[in-house]
């Protein structure tokens, strides 16, 4: 079954919403911060694509947002424009919410593990150990939205948004639900920052995995991409996403795209374009998600993404560690 | 929609009561399962007057997974109880190479940046070793799975909260509905972690005694770890090599609240209607549940809650909780509670609810306090989450 995408929200380095993601990719300069990172050797200075959610104003009250943390910030953000844009139907009865991070509410794991260290331990904050929980974005979208349909929460690094892309099409096949709020998250904090600096710098042999793209001049980042997803039978605004598999193909970190009618002959290395948009939005595991995103405004601008083969494409497949997921226009 | 009922064809535990699933069921049945006691394994700095259901300490001498301290324990336990599971359907890891074999587990500690002494380090302007980090990038569960048995099916780590092992089942039954796999490895696994145990202190709602389901007097939860695995396959499916059946999977329902962050709606009403969409689900009625394996983690709000939706849609079915063996086991809770269920179904019989002494008259129900036989083949496991989440699971015994 096809899921037709009704709405994009997307939150990160480059700004607010869709708009401003289409004006970074055709140029519009994404300029980092440069964020002190504390070591045993002094302080480095990390780039970090920071994105920043006081739009989140626009649907919620200052007030009301005052106990939410940065992670869920981002989600509820990243959920509320997908829903604006969507202009929904569906009865929140019947709207699941699937959350997929690469490390979850990091900010605040770490503020806990702060509020045991540097009091007495009777003293650890009740409030951030609550707001620690992996589906605290989950929690957040569906008290502020109402939702009352399935919620689930994926981690497991940068395939979080993959996998989960497979439990919203069987959700909506098997009709558990009508439509699927599905979004990516991830946030940036110091101590994710620190790993990096350390796995990159001290040791280029070492296992350069921490934010898995290997270690580069690029900005660490941080973000959220949302969907909001029907079953094929309602048009979509966007799009389709046509499949999403498993393959065994060694696809890399890197997302690689291929236009959908060489990729029948994926498996005998008909070449696609292994492409990194992470100068847009950085270095995040969730990062699958912008790429998703922006393949479906590259098909919906008739950009051509691949010179070898300069035709205008309306299907797209995008490979990525071992999972592929084909989008039409 | 109405699934197709999934066969559970293997099965894995350990937790308190024992490191695998038959010493488990003879410790709670024999009444020979250990009273929880303060926490063995942390730094004395983090442990205070609450004590815990730790994985026996024969875990780490018998067990080979135990010494694989490139994991966390959290992925130890998993790996553990995946391979009793295993070994339990008749499948060598060789064998599942030409299966499409997936895996879903639901965790809470086992995906969390635990990384307490390495932060603490890092802190006081140290250079810790990365060890605890590449431990922790090697060992997300569903992952670790996927790598240790060379699988290519989907794979996905839930972390639902205190739901997440229920989660992960029912989400495995959704996938063979949709005939994304041939066999898949559902459950959940979690680890005693300082940061849990603390946190759960701040909150006030742990026990300094042994946890008390549904009593008069409960205080809290006692905390818990370990894994549980159940191998499920297709009902009528060409791959069901070994043709064993312990007991099915049948039905599947989750709801929110979107009420609060830690406590249940007071009216229950996220969990009814998750009860009600695991009973469509597979098409049964609250008549056909022999007996029900509640979330009874003995804090007041939520025995409150489950009392009384049990007491609305179930006024007659026997329930109990099993925390009382187990602790709360978070993540893990849900499969643990699942695969005992099933068990008991197997068994013909249900244990007493540990812990449960005094009834108390404002819930105007009580669990199961003796060994009762069972009679049907049909009962209910749910939980209830941080986050409002509500989910349950329809289990069938093998005389279905």
């Amino acid at each position: 079954m096809r899921m037709a995408i009704q709405g994009i929200g997307v939150v990160g380095g480059f700004g607010c919403g869709l708009s401003a993601l289409t004006q970074a990719l055709a140029g519009k300069k994404v300029s980092p911060v440069y964020l002190p990172v504390r070591t045993h050797s002094g302080e480095v200075k990390l780039p970090v694509l920071q994105a920043q959610t006081d739009l989140l104003e626009n649907f919620i009250s200052k007030r009301a947002l005052r106990r939410v943390d940065h992670f869920s910030r981002l989600a509820l953000l990243g959920a509320y424009l997908a829903l604006q844009d969507a202009e929904k139907k569906e009865s929140k009865e019947r709207i699941g919410i699937i959350i997929a991070t690469g490390y979850g509410p990091s900010r605040t794991t770490f503020g806990f593990l702060d509020s045991m260290l540097d009091t007495d331990i009777t003293l650890a904050s009740p409030t951030l150990f609550s707001n620690s929980v992996h589906n605290i974005a989950a929690t957040n979208i569906a008290i502020r939205l109402g939702i009352t349909g399935p919620a689930i929460t994926i981690c497991q690094f940068d395939t979080s948004f993959q996998s989960a892309l497979i439990t919203a099409r069987t959700w909506l096949e098997q009709k558990i639900v009508d439509a699927v709020l599905l979004g990516g998250v991830d946030e940036y904090c110091e101590m994710l920052g620190y790993c990096y600096h350390r796995f990159c710098s001290a040791n280029k042999q070492d296992d350069c995995t921490v934010i898995d793209t290997g270690c580069t001049d690029i900005p660490l980042g941080e973000g959220s991409a949302f969907f909001y997803l029907t079953p094929e039978w309602n048009n979509a605004k966007y799009g389709y996403i046509t499949k999403c598999y498993m393959s065994t193909c060694n696809t890399k970190k890197k997302t690689l795209f291929y236009s959908i009618d060489k990729s029948r002959n994926f498996m005998l290395n008909v070449p696609g374009v292994e492409k990194s948009f992470f100068e847009l939005y950085g270095i995040m595991p969730i990062h699958f998600a912008f790429d998703i995103i922006i393949a479906l405004i590259l098909l919906n601008r008739q950009v051509v993404l691949n010179e070898h083969d300069n035709e205008y494409k309306k299907s797209l497949m995008l490979a990525n560690q071992g999972y592929c997921v084909e989008l039409q226009v | 929609m109405v699934y197709r009922p999934a066969r559970i064809t293997g099965m894995g535990c350990i937790c308190a009561p024992g490191i695998n699933l038959s010493q488990c069921l003879r410790a709670i049945f024999e009444n020979t399962a250990p009273e929880p006691s303060l926490p063995q394994r942390f730094a004395k700095q983090y442990v205070r007057n609450y004590p815990v259901f730790e994985v026996p300490s024969s875990f780490f001498e018998q067990n080979s997974w135990a010494g694989q301290h490139k994991f966390s324990l959290t992925a130890r336990f998993v790996l553990a109880a995946v391979h009793e599971a295993l070994d339990d359907a008749g499948y060598s890891v060789k064998e599942l190479s030409s299966m499409r074999v997936g895996v879903c587990i639901g965790t809470t500690t086992g995906a969390a940046l635990n990384f307490l002494s390495f932060y603490h380090a890092v802190k006081k302007g140290k250079n810790p070793s990365l060890t605890p980090i590449k431990r922790y990038l090697k060992s997300n569960p569903s992952l670790v799975i996927k790598e240790m048995l060379t699988l290519h099916g989907p794979c996905q780590t839930v972390v639902n909260a205190c739901s997440s092992g229920t989660d992960a089942i029912g989400i495995g039954l959704s996938w063979l509905q949709a005939d994304l796999c041939d066999l898949v490895i559902v459950g959940g696994a979690d680890e005693l972690t300082p940061i849990a145990y603390n946190g759960f202190i701040s909150l006030m709602i742990t026990d300094s005694e042994r946890v008390k389901p549904f009593d008069k007097y409960r205080a809290g939860l006692n905390l818990g770890e370990g894994a549980a695995i159940m191998i499920l396959e297709p009902f009528n499916g060409s791959q069901n090599r070994h043709g064993k059946t312990r007991g099915y999977v049948l039905g599947y329902g989750t709801a929110n609240d979107a009420y609060h962050y830690t406590a249940p709606h007071p009216d229950g009403t996220g969990l009814k209607k998750a009860i009600y969409n695991a009973l469509c689900s597979c098409d049964k009625k609250a008549d056909d549940i022999a007996f029900i394996n509640a979330h009874g983690t003995g804090t007041q709000d939520n025995d409150r809650v489950e009392s009384f939706v049990l007491r609305d849609i179930f006024p007659e079915t026997p329930f109990l909780s099993t925390k009382g063996y187990t602790g709360h086991a978070l993540g893990a809770a849900g499969a643990i509670e699942a695969v005992l269920t099933v068990a008991c179904l197997e068994s013909g019989k249900v244990p007493g609810c540990a812990g449960f002494n005094n009834p108390d008259p404002d819930l105007k129900i009580s669990p199961l306090k003796t060994v009762t036989g069972v009679s049907g083949h049909i009962a209910m496991s749910q939980s209830l989450a941080f986050g409002g989440s509500n989910s349950a699971l329809i289990l069938g015994g093998r005389g279905l």
